[in-house]
């Protein structure tokens, strides 16, 4: 049941994924035309651009999916199926984040792409850097892509919560959604702030001793460590947005 | 004993400024075609939603097929909304079967006649639905399945009235399942009157009078529709 | 088959005042079988739980038997339809002698005006 949910969110934001992928092959035909002005090398960095603009989209996307149910007035239908609230809220997330996810991968080989085309534009074709291969590069990268990844998901998530908490009255909805963002993110937060410091006392390592003495190390042992930070404060919250999906939100 | 289809101990309903429901005590028979009666505003569309599980009471007691609204009343619950309910870009038989993933009790034989009756094609976008043929849909999607209690709000809004006779009469007649108990709200009693077994008159929130209604007609030897007049205005 | 209906009264009555008058007129003839609650239902466009009230009133009178399974059959004893005819037609009888009194007309006139009223047809 939950990928029937999770395939109805998939084919639902299935035209905006398409408008975005078009967006990214546009700018980067884009770009193709500009190697000559720009320099090859200024418009391979530009093919990456978009990895932001889908950071902060992603961020905003499951929040987005909740919103349309009740702007559309789907939402008394869809909670009338035997449906948990997590389940509504996590199939979201899972889209959204599917979305996302997809989206930069294409930008990625896109990018990759254009990498390859380079002796075309009479580039010479620059080696893949030593310390691409090197393991604790690549323990970063995957340890950083999750840190975002984990970000992405309990920043939507946050949205998502807040909006349902606007739609457990019957006015005010955009001033009480926008009240609860603002102490959700406060919250979340300051929960990271404790955590981390409980896991500093136990490992050893606090957002202080990165600073003062900032080590490869430390920083991966801290990131590893932010990850569980997150994992926590995304279980704690998707059970209390699942419970206000299914019991308190009204539609 | 046969557990009634709803029962509501004084429920109500308070939103920071106004009172949906102030105290509503209710027993539906199971079995019964049931019409919720009351103008725009009177809390009929929040007494459905509270039974269907959409909307939590602030205070009271609701039992639906005598369990507290959640997952399982859920299954063997139909509640079809008033206004635009379903996806815009599925096609009607994307929809039929997205419900089917989750109600396995939708009779994918009767959707199909319930189609033709309807005079509804399949592949047709949701979207691009007339609100008669949307209004046609949200019975097709209630009627096909075996549940137990079928709540429909203002079911007859956008139907031409040409047609109205037609399918309330369908609705109660064959095409409704054995037993099952159906409640309507409407505030169009005229058409929908000869259904229904029991009425609820509903005023701002309260049961202003209800009652079996043969035995009404024999008491005050009025109409539903006379009735409504006189007790709601 | 046709039912009018007036929503000021009750429903059930009006059916079974209905089928009653069809079989005494010989509509639904005795040992015939009668329509089926659904047919009955959606002729007269009322719920079916309401004609099924009807049939259970209707049975009472012994004018029809429902034979399970098989559906509601007319009685074969036409005694029993005879007798509830006259019934019912002393029982109109007496109501329009009442209200025709009322008026204050004696027996004679009553009689010379039926007469009348008979020449004229």
């Amino acid at each position: 049941m939950f990928f029937q949910l999770y395939r109805k969110e998939l084919n639902g934001l299935r035209n905006i994924f398409l408008t975005l992928l078009g967006l990214i092959m546009g700018i980067d035909l884009f770009l193709v035309t500009r190697v000559r002005s720009w320099g090859y090398w200024t418009a391979l960095h530009v093919t990456l651009i978009p990895l932001i603009f889908l950071l902060i989209w992603a961020m905003f996307r499951a929040f987005m999916l909740t919103r349309e149910e009740w702007k559309e007035g789907t939402a008394p239908f869809l909670r009338s199926l035997p449906l948990s609230g997590w389940s509504i809220v996590g199939a979201k997330l899972l889209a959204a984040f599917t979305e996302w996810l997809f989206l930069s991968l294409a930008t990625v080989i896109f990018s990759g792409l254009f990498y390859a085309t380079a002796p075309l534009w009479g580039v010479e074709w620059p080696a893949l850097p030593d310390l691409f291969f090197s393991e604790q590069t690549v323990q970063f990268i995957v340890v950083s892509g999750l840190n975002f990844a984990l970000g992405i998901i309990l920043t939507g998530l946050i949205f998502q919560l807040a909006y349902l908490l606007g739609r457990t009255v019957n006015r005010f909805n955009a001033l009480v959604s926008f009240a609860c963002t603002v102490l959700l993110f406060y919250l979340t937060a300051k929960g990271n702030d404790i955590l981390s410091r409980l896991f500093a006392n136990l490992s050893g390592i606090s957002p202080e001793t990165i600073s003062l003495s900032p080590n490869a190390n430390a920083v991966l042992t801290y990131l590893k460590l932010n990850i569980v930070i997150m994992l926590i404060e995304f279980a704690f919250l998707f059970v209390v947005t699942g419970w206000v999906m299914e019991k308190k939100a009204e539609s | 004993m046969i557990i009634p289809a709803v029962m509501l101990e004084n429920v109500v309903k308070r939103y920071p400024l106004t009172r949906a429901l102030d105290g509503v005590n209710l027993t539906i028979e199971s079995g019964k075609v049931v019409g919720l009666l009351g103008h725009n505003g009177s809390g009929k569309t929040t007494l459905l939603k509270i039974i269907a599980g959409l909307r939590t009471p602030t205070s009271g007691q609701v039992r639906v097929l005598g369990m507290a609204p959640g997952l399982e009343t859920k299954k063997r619950v139909a509640f079809l909304p008033e206004v635009n309910t379903f996806y815009n870009w599925m096609t009607v038989d994307d929809l039929l079967k997205f419900v089917k993933s989750f109600h396995p009790d939708l009779d994918l034989e009767k959707t199909a006649e319930l189609k033709a009756f309807m005079n509804l094609k399949g592949e047709s976008k949701i979207g691009a639905l007339s609100k008669g043929q949307q209004a046609r849909l949200k019975l097709i999607v209630g009627l096909a399945r075996q549940a137990d209690l079928l709540l429909l709000d203002e079911p007859l809004a956008g139907i031409d009235p040409p047609s109205r006779a037609k399918i309330l009469h369908a609705l109660v007649g064959e095409l409704r399942q054995e037993g099952q108990t159906v409640v309507i709200s409407t505030h169009e009693v005229k058409e929908a009157e000869p259904i229904f077994d029991h009425v609820i008159f509903l005023r701002q929130g309260r049961v202003a009078l209800e009652g079996e209604a043969e035995a009404l007609r024999a008491e005050t030897g009025h109409s539903m529709e006379e009735l409504f007049g006189e007790v709601l205005e | 088959m046709q039912f009018e209906i007036d929503e000021r009264q009750p429903i059930y009555r009006q059916i079974v005042e209905t089928l009653i008058r069809q079989i005494a007129r010989g509509f639904w003839p005795p040992g015939g079988k009668l329509p089926s609650i659904r047919e009955v239902a959606a002729a007269a466009r009322v719920n079916p739980n309401t004609v099924s009230r009807a049939f259970q009133e209707l049975e009472r009178t012994g004018l029809v038997a429902t034979r399970r399974g098989e559906g509601t059959f007319v009685t074969t004893n036409t005694q029993v339809i005879k007798d509830y005819r006259e019934k019912t037609a002393r029982a109109l009888w007496t109501d329009f002698l009442g209200k025709i009194r009322e008026l204050g007309l004696t027996n004679e006139e009553i009689q010379r005006l039926l007469a009348e009223l008979k020449e004229d047809e």
